[in-house]
């Protein structure tokens, strides 16, 4: 009776220190997916005019591959948890919708139909299935990373297709999209797209979506390789000689 | 008797000293001493703001009052011109954007027109020495008060910014709408615009991804390790799992394939973002009155004291008085001409008076070297002193007008400065 209850009291603690591991470990990749994503996706991902622009869907999932990447090495490798990918994605998720209901809306008053984040998270559950399924990265790099790329731009298509309906404002011809980011002031950074953009998705008559999406799902293949080594090496634990502890 | 306790002090002024160096950390960017003051057109280079891009006759439909409700529109009208003789230190490439600065978009920037021509919201290629004149329309937001004013965005080289004028918009913003017809036939309110379906699609995905997550994360997690460690890897799945993982897998490609379908059904018709340049060609050139030269520059240093030489020449059929200096959105009147006084609704920084020596009017033919000298704290406070920088060369429009009121705008765009370090209070020559 007496271990029973031992082992009952061993089992809450257990969870007590797993909720401790994982809320830590969601945190801490929330913070450094995060400035991961401002730093080198970023305006890609915050305002609607970008999404859809000839970059978007090749830069933005190219360099959100990274942390899943490195996540999966070490939870999948370490743990066989296959939720490296879903588990940064949301805390990645979470984190920009804080940035962009809080900053974004909150302080500087942005509509949020302006700056709502694009999701990650249809590719990252199927990049986590890929792995587990195969058991395999060099499989789930080739395979998942290309699906990644592939199914970024329809995950978003939901969300961003109702920003593509045609006005006509002062006899131009703009999208939805074009007359938000025209309306509402962004200053000045942001207006260098309009300088430097020099194609859209469909500048080549047919379209470049599916040639971009390809690309974005080769680019993703290599960078799911090198991010899975960072996060392997990065989770290795054995820095120090037992002889020398 | 109540003995202290050191240890226990220290740490409790340890523990209310954080606490209070910590609040003051928070609460310190709410301080008025940080409040955000202007555009910070001050942080850039004199030689920038005074060689590059300069912005004239601005008016705000708004003054004198500055205060305008939530919904009001207000148009910001001037002119700017692109300094003839461009500083090599800053590249040109022409490529610009048009546009109304204010933190955030506390206003609405409904349309611009430059040269009476509807300003797109793609970029445009301007000339070097061409004077462009533009028409801002904004309508109020966000109730507050904010520096509003015009400015050009030019690749390579940044922002220039024109003079501001703080405004104040009053009302609430609850209840704003901003209704737009699209092509299809509806209106629209692009405050909220597609909102709600966006909300649904990430509630959606967010929370097939919350029971991926849980059901993995409700078994034993951090045992794992372990087990993993100690090569009981396969002990960890169940064929349950397999099949949960395979149905997520093939489930969610189906739902995005889906999604995608159904919303191209929805939305038959949509256009590509749209992305172009243009050319607008500047305004013709003003009637041509004096041919003009700057033959040399001094700043005294002590004294706050720009002077220069100028030899003019009146080619027009009327008397011509040199009327104003205006560089970098400050102003310089020469009091010596009738009716010349500061006007508070103009937005830019009064500099002070403009003396300008011989004071008589150039007669037609003549030829005078008129010697200028604008004593002012604003070459300071504005931090326009060259004598600090790589670059001490100054630039800045000067306004002649005959006596029939015709005016000529004449550009000094590279001039270099010599600075007086030690001379004495009075400027002069």
């Amino acid at each position: 009776m007496q271990q029973v209850a031992a082992e009952a009291e061993a089992r809450a603690l257990e969870r007590k220190f797993d909720i401790v591991v994982l809320v830590s470990m969601f945190l801490a990749i929330l913070s450094g997916f995060h400035i991961h994503q401002m730093l080198t996706a970023g305006d890609w991902s915050f305002w609607i005019d970008w999404k859809d622009r000839m970059w978007w869907p090749v830069v933005a999932p190219i360099m959100d591959i990274t942390f899943p990447a490195a996540c999966q090495a070490i939870l999948w490798t370490k743990f066989k948890a296959p939720i490296g990918a879903t588990f940064s994605c949301a805390g990645l998720f979470f984190g920009q919708w804080m940035n962009r209901y809080w900053n974004f809306w909150g302080w500087a008053h942005y509509p949020l139909n302006f700056v709502f984040p694009e999701t990650l998270l249809p590719q990252a559950i199927v990049l986590d299935g890929v792995l587990m399924i195969t058991n395999n990265f060099v499989v789930t790099a080739l395979i998942g990373g290309e699906l990644w790329g592939w199914l970024f731009y329809p995950s978003n298509w939901p969300m961003i297709a109702p920003y593509h309906v045609p006005v006509e404002y002062y006899g131009q011809l703009m999208s939805v999209a074009d007359l938000i980011q025209y309306q509402y002031i962004r200053t000045s950074t942001p207006e260098y797209i309009r300088m430097v953009e020099t194609g859209t998705m469909r500048s080549f008559a047919g379209g470049v979506l599916g040639v971009s999406a390809f690309f974005s799902g080769f680019c993703s293949v290599i960078m799911y390789f090198i991010w899975w080594y960072f996060g392997y090496f990065f989770g290795w634990t054995k820095f120090i000689k037992h002889s020398k502890v | 008797m109540k003995i202290f306790n050191c240890e226990t002090g220290m740490k409790k002024l340890v523990r209310v000293g954080g606490a209070i160096l910590l609040s003051g950390l928070m609460l310190a960017p709410m301080s008025s001493l940080f409040a955000v003051q202007g555009m910070g057109a001050k942080s850039q280079e004199a030689f920038l703001r005074m060689r590059t891009v300069t912005f004239f006759d601005t008016r705000f439909s708004f003054t004198p009052s500055n205060r305008v409700k939530v919904g009001d529109e207000f148009t910001c009208t001037g002119k700017v011109m692109l300094m003839p003789t461009w500083p090599q230190e800053i590249p040109f490439s022409g490529i610009s954007f048009f546009n109304f600065f204010v933190p955030g978009p506390q206003v609405l920037r409904k349309a611009i027109f430059v040269n009476e021509k509807y300003f797109q919201f793609n970029s445009v290629v301007l000339e070097k020495g061409g004077v462009y004149e533009y028409k801002m329309i904004n309508q109020a937001r966000t109730p507050g008060i904010w520096p509003v004013g015009p400015m050009v965005s030019m690749e390579e080289a940044g922002p220039f910014i024109g003079p501001e004028e703080f405004l104040t918009i009053e009302g609430s913003g609850a209840g704003f709408t901003n209704p737009v017809k699209t092509l299809l036939g509806n209106t629209i309110d692009l405050e909220n615009y597609g909102e709600g379906r966006m909300i649904a699609w990430t509630l959606l995905t967010s929370a097939i991804a919350v029971v991926w997550l849980v059901y993995w994360c409700s078994k034993p997690f951090t045992r794992r390790l372990g087990l993993v460690a100690a090569g009981r890897k396969e002990d960890l799945f169940s064929p349950m799992d397999r099949q949960v993982c395979f149905l997520f897998t093939i489930g969610t490609i189906v739902l995005v394939a889906a999604a995608a379908m159904i919303t191209k059904a929805q939305y038959p018709i949509t256009i590509p973002i749209q992305e172009t340049k243009y050319y607008i060609k500047p305004l013709p050139p003003e009637p041509a009155l004096i041919q003009a030269e700057v033959t040399d520059a001094t700043y005294d240093v002590p004294g706050r004291t720009l002077s220069f030489h100028l030899q003019v020449k009146n080619i027009g059929d009327k008397p011509v008085v040199l009327k104003e200096f205006l560089t970098a959105n400050v102003r310089f009147l020469n009091p010596d001409v009738p009716g010349n006084t500061w006007n508070e609704n103009y937005p830019e920084v009064n500099g002070g008076p403009m003396r300008v020596t011989p004071s008589e009017p150039i007669n037609p033919g003549e030829t005078k070297t008129l010697e200028v000298s604008m004593q002012s704290a604003e070459w300071e406070n504005q931090r326009l002193t060259m004598y600090h920088e790589s670059t001490n060369r100054f630039g800045g429009l000067l306004f002649f007008t005959d006596t029939s009121g015709t005016r000529q705008v004449f550009a000094i765009a590279d001039q270099i400065v010599i600075p007086k370090f030690g001379a004495t209070m009075g400027g002069g020559m």
